[in-house]
């Protein structure tokens, strides 16, 4: 009697052991199973990104070096007599100099106006922050105070006493209003002004910052003498 | 299954409806033996959907590995031949602007050269090789951080590759290049994932900046800046380096080129 007593528990106790480690391992699978999934889709859909931006660079550089085989193919000829290539080489120039920000350019855009305000100033960081959104939403054309912003354009804080901010090797008073211009795409404009108000929110600066577009924003050429107009 | 009974005191006895009468079930006996048997019924379903789970897990888990290897083959692929394309177009590139100074001079228009390949070279066309600095930005590796995992402090962020290039600007470089990619006039940097996208192309970290400057002072400029040592004290990689013979490469997308000037009035 007191065997099959034994019995009896040992499989009561054995059955519910069993039954409690299931229960575990099937709430820990619950909350792992869905982190995990959630992670391996996350980078699955991340490679999936990598391969097709990857695969639209390789496209675009078959169709860049397709076109510049025909270009040299024309060069050849106009060193046996052909004139079309040298109206590919103005086009080039006229290209390269757009391109560089020689040229006065004008189109739809942005206005920015960045006033301190009495007894303030504007500081370097301010100015890049905009530039900076102002290419990562599609500008095609950026000044600050009709300083042309050009691939190695620094913008810096200088002075203590009397704040100023250098463009292109030019100081300007810091504590005086700055106008940013720009030219977008038409396409691009909406988005840009979305996003520089919003940066103008995050900003929260002492200054007042006035963002509106134009239908016909001038932007003048990077001025000759200066210091960004000087190759090395 | 015949289960043992436990001796019970004052053990009732009731009288199985269907027997003739001869045999009884004791009342304790009949509530262990639904007891037992919804013990093991709930055993058995767990135990089946346990093992259902597992065989399901393993088999997502395998169609997942198997597409994840499939695409980073084909990343493989992706990069040699992107890598090869970029070589040719360098090349291609070269031979043009060495042909353009040919026909230019031929036909009597050196100015015309001059003017050209100066344009080039501040709109960042050409490659441009010299002293520099270089700039090497890295996540915090998983042993430094202290949770075990690398938090949002311990990443680079597109802002920080950014800062860097705003920086060296300011010192007067006259070339910069991230990861290879030539800074222009329309270069942005924003995190895409755990990329950032610069120009056209993604990279993953590290991020190495390359800058054609003057060395020695760049480089004072570099150790001594308050938010670089801050975010070096956050445990991320920032390692800095004077470098001789530093070479830059040209800007070679041609139809964000066409597509920019076709925007600002420049046809072909």
């Amino acid at each position: 009697m007191r065997i099959k007593r034994l019995t009896v528990s040992f499989f009561a106790i054995l059955a519910f052991l069993v039954l409690g480690i299931l229960i575990a391992v099937q709430l820990k699978n619950v909350n792992t199973k869905n982190a995990q999934s959630e992670y391996a889709e996350k980078d699955l859909t991340e490679l999936q990104e990598q391969v097709m931006a990857l695969m639209r660079e390789n496209d675009s550089l078959s169709e860049q070096n397709r076109q510049l085989s025909s270009l040299i193919s024309s060069m050849g000829e106009e060193l046996s007599g052909d004139n079309d290539a040298l109206q590919v080489i103005m086009t080039e120039k006229a290209k390269a100099e757009a391109f560089a920000g020689l040229t006065d350019v004008h189109g739809p855009g942005l206005m920015i106006t960045v006033d301190p305000g009495q007894d303030a100033s504007v500081n370097a960081k301010t100015l890049l922050l905009l530039v900076n959104e102002l290419r990562a939403s599609g500008a095609l054309a950026i000044s600050i105070n009709d300083e042309r912003i050009v691939a190695m354009s620094e913008i810096r804080d200088t002075g203590t006493d009397k704040p100023q901010i250098v463009m292109n090797g030019n100081s300007y008073e810091a504590t005086s209003p700055f106008t940013v211009k720009s030219i977008y795409r038409e396409s691009d404009i909406n988005r840009g002004l979305q996003l520089i108000q919003s940066l103008i929110e995050q900003l929260g600066t002492a200054s007042d910052i006035v963002v509106s577009n134009g239908d016909d924003i001038q932007i003048k050429a990077l001025s000759e003498d200066s210091l960004a107009n000087q190759p090395t | 299954m015949n289960l043992p009974a436990f001796p019970m005191k004052n053990r009732k006895t009731v009288k199985n409806p269907n027997s003739s009468g001869a045999k009884t079930l004791p009342a304790g006996n009949r509530i262990r033996t639904v007891l037992f048997f919804v013990l093991f019924l709930f055993v058995g379903i767990l135990l089946s959907v346990t093992i259902r789970e597992a065989v399901l897990r393993g088999q997502q888990s395998s169609t997942l590995s198997g597409q994840y290897a499939q695409y980073q083959k084909q990343l493989a692929s992706l990069s040699s031949e992107n890598k090869n394309l970029k070589a040719e177009n360098e090349a291609l590139q070269e031979k043009r602007d060495e042909l353009t100074d040919t026909v230019l001079n031929e036909q009597g228009f050196s100015a015309l050269a001059v003017s050209l390949n100066k344009a080039r070279a501040l709109a960042g066309l050409t490659s441009l090789t010299g002293n520099g600095v270089t700039v090497t930005l890295n996540d915090a590796s998983v042993t430094d951080a202290s949770a075990g995992s690398v938090s949002q402090q311990g990443l680079i962020h597109s802002q920080d590759v950014q800062y860097v290039v705003d920086l060296l600007k300011s010192c007067g470089a006259s070339a910069i290049a991230v990861n290879g990619e030539r800074v222009v006039g329309t270069t942005f940097m924003i995190c895409t994932g755990p990329t950032i996208r610069v120009n056209n192309s993604r990279h993953p970290v590290p991020f190495v900046i390359t800058a054609i400057c003057e060395p020695d002072s760049t480089y004072a400029v570099l150790t001594a800046d308050a938010y670089l040592t801050y975010r070096a004290s956050g445990s991320v990689q920032i390692r800095f380096d004077r470098t001789q013979e530093l070479t830059i490469p040209a800007y070679s997308d041609t139809a964000a080129i066409d597509s920019v000037c076709s925007e600002l009035g420049v046809t072909s």
